[in-house]
């Protein structure tokens, strides 16, 4: 006997509630103004504090908590659906055929058109990732994971080009804007992005609570879950579809951050084990405090200047998620 | 031996033609399987054994002919309800992950009956000790070996209470003793309480032992073996 007052699974839970109280009140500190947290409790707000901290702070730490949250789960997704552990937004090249989308419709159309026209450009590069991906669903095709993800990442690697190639006709305050952007952003002004994000990854997470005993199914394969009556062809049209929307809405409002979809995933399976009634729970919050602890160290390692966030969760995540896998 | 040739039929498979866009397997295919009854389905290499599993099953569209299940036509893709009341083992599974035996049965019960948490762990324990595999609910399915994975298959679908199972070669690649598990499994019929079921198998030892009637699958359709 181990003697613990407390089961794994309890102290699990206390220690996340505790880092991820800890990890907001880092992230909301963080930044120029410093001490706006413990002022906050004192009472002692300026003007100008009080509007940094709930005009700036709180929507940019929401909507990084969603972001995260949204790119972790559909990860999980695409690597259970498509039976590889590779799969990912980022790798197969729904981030980047949104992204494409989002620049076209950003860089490239009359101002008057831009703003309403982003995210459906974005969507439209979803969709279109998907017309490329959904045939891999057809019958049989699934056996064949290499190529789903040779596939994914040939798009991946076409959208980076086409990317690049557009750089070329912009002016040089544009290609500082798109590298930027490119790399994956999460300034925010203003509360509704936020909560559309964060309305749509908590439908999100609760369709997938729902579907997760189905989920687990499918990871002995889609004939065996087909044969206990899951049924899949409609299960894996209605979430890919609608992850799938969800990743192009997060490339449109915060840019193609990679890494997060592919990685904690993983790091919730070496945490929680491979259920999904757990794991679906484990990479919600995860990923979302994950996004929004890399997003307070940006800000802190850049001081003045905006260090994109997607090169913080990669310098980050790639060790920690490499000494998992070796010790595991 | 039973006799079920009184006894109401769950399934009724009528001219089924068997097979995949541009090549036929088997044609005439036409059988019925009665409440309580088990049948063994033999026959060569390459006839269509798997292939009318998964017809069976809506995997595969058949090029002709009617399956009804429970009185329902089984279509393909609309059936899922329907199709939760088979209890299927594939050959073969795509892949074995890490989920524990409980995690598994958990999944399977909440799949089959989602509303219906209450008795869940008291279920799925009981499906665990019928396959003997109790002390192991906390050890993942890819570190099973071959015959206690077999079980662990054949006690998910004890704890989804299907109308009819459906076994593709439940004993390929075991060993004698893996075997011999399984046969004592498959053969008590407490276990088995009073639901049917199709066997495929190469082993016609094995189906004698546990099915009451053996159908040979042909091109030209099925025949009873005297």
């Amino acid at each position: 006997m181990s003697g613990s007052i407390l089961s794994a699974s309890s102290r699990l839970r206390i220690g996340s509630i505790v880092l991820s109280v800890i990890v907001l009140l880092f992230a909301l500190n963080a930044g120029v103004y410093e001490s706006i947290v413990p002022r906050f409790f004192r009472g002692a707000l300026t003007a100008q504090e009080s509007f940094v901290l709930f005009e700036l702070r709180v929507p940019r730490v929401l909507i990084a908590f969603a972001a995260g949250a949204i790119l972790s789960l559909v990860g999980l997704v695409y690597q259970t659906l498509f039976v590889n552990p590779l799969a990912s937004p980022y790798t197969l090249g729904v981030s980047g055929c949104a992204a494409v989308g989002y620049v076209i419709s950003q860089f490239f159309l009359p101002d008057s058109l831009r703003s309403s026209l982003n995210t459906i450009c974005s969507i439209i590069g979803g969709i279109a990732a998907l017309c490329v991906l959904l045939p891999f669903l057809r019958s049989n095709k699934l056996r064949m994971t290499d190529t789903v993800l040779l596939c994914g990442v040939l798009l991946s690697l076409f959208c980076g080009s086409l990317l690049f190639l557009l750089q070329y006709f912009l002016d040089p305050a544009g290609i500082v804007q798109l590298t930027g952007w490119y790399f994956g952003t999460l300034s925010v002004t203003g509360i509704e992005k936020p909560l559309l994000l964060l309305a749509l990854s908590l439908i999100l997470l609760l369709i997938l609570r729902y579907s997760a005993p189905a989920l687990d199914l499918l990871l002995l394969g889609e004939e065996y879950a087909h044969g206990m009556g899951v049924p899949v062809r409609a299960l894996q049209l209605r979430l890919i579809g609608f992850t799938t929307l969800l990743v192009a809405l997060t490339v449109a409002f915060c840019g193609p951050i990679g890494f997060i979809g592919l990685i904690m995933p993983h790091f919730g399976r070496a945490m929680v084990g491979h259920s999904h009634a757990r794991l679906i729970a484990f990479s919600f919050y995860s990923g979302g405090f994950f996004l929004v602890f890399c997003d307070a160290t940006a800000r802190i390692l850049g001081g003045m200047q905006e260090i994109p966030v997607g090169l913080v969760t990669a310098i980050i995540g790639c060790p920690v998620m490499v000494t998992l896998l070796i010790k595991r | 031996m039973s006799n079920h040739e009184s006894w109401a039929s769950i399934l009724e498979v009528s001219d089924l033609e068997i097979g995949f866009s541009n090549l036929q397997l088997a044609s005439s295919i036409s059988f019925s399987l009665k409440q309580g009854e088990w049948i063994g389905v033999m026959g060569s290499n390459g006839v269509g054994k798997t292939t009318l599993i998964k017809t069976l099953l809506g995997l595969v569209s058949p090029r002709r002919g009617r399956i009804t299940f429970l009185s329902q036509a089984l279509e393909k893709a609309e059936s899922a309800d329907l199709r939760k009341k088979f209890g299927y083992i594939p050959q073969s599974l795509l892949s074995i992950p890490s989920l524990t035996l409980f995690e598994y049965y958990s999944s399977c019960w909440r799949n089959r009956f989602s509303r219906n948490t209450s008795c869940l762990s008291e279920e799925v324990l009981s499906s665990l000790q019928a396959v003997q595999l109790q002390e192991k609910k906390e050890i993942p399915l890819s570190s099973l070996s071959g015959g206690e994975l077999r079980r662990a298959l054949f006690g998910a679908t004890l704890l989804v209470k299907p109308s009819c199972f459906i076994f593709d070669e439940p004993t390929v690649a075991l060993d004698s003793m893996a075997e011999q598990e399984i046969r004592n499994i498959l053969a008590n019929n407490q276990l088995r309480k009073g639901s049917s079921g199709i066997i495929v198998s190469h082993d016609e030892k094995f189906l004698h032992d546990i099915c009451e009637r053996i159908l040979v699958l042909t091109p030209q359709g099925m025949r009873e073996q005297s």
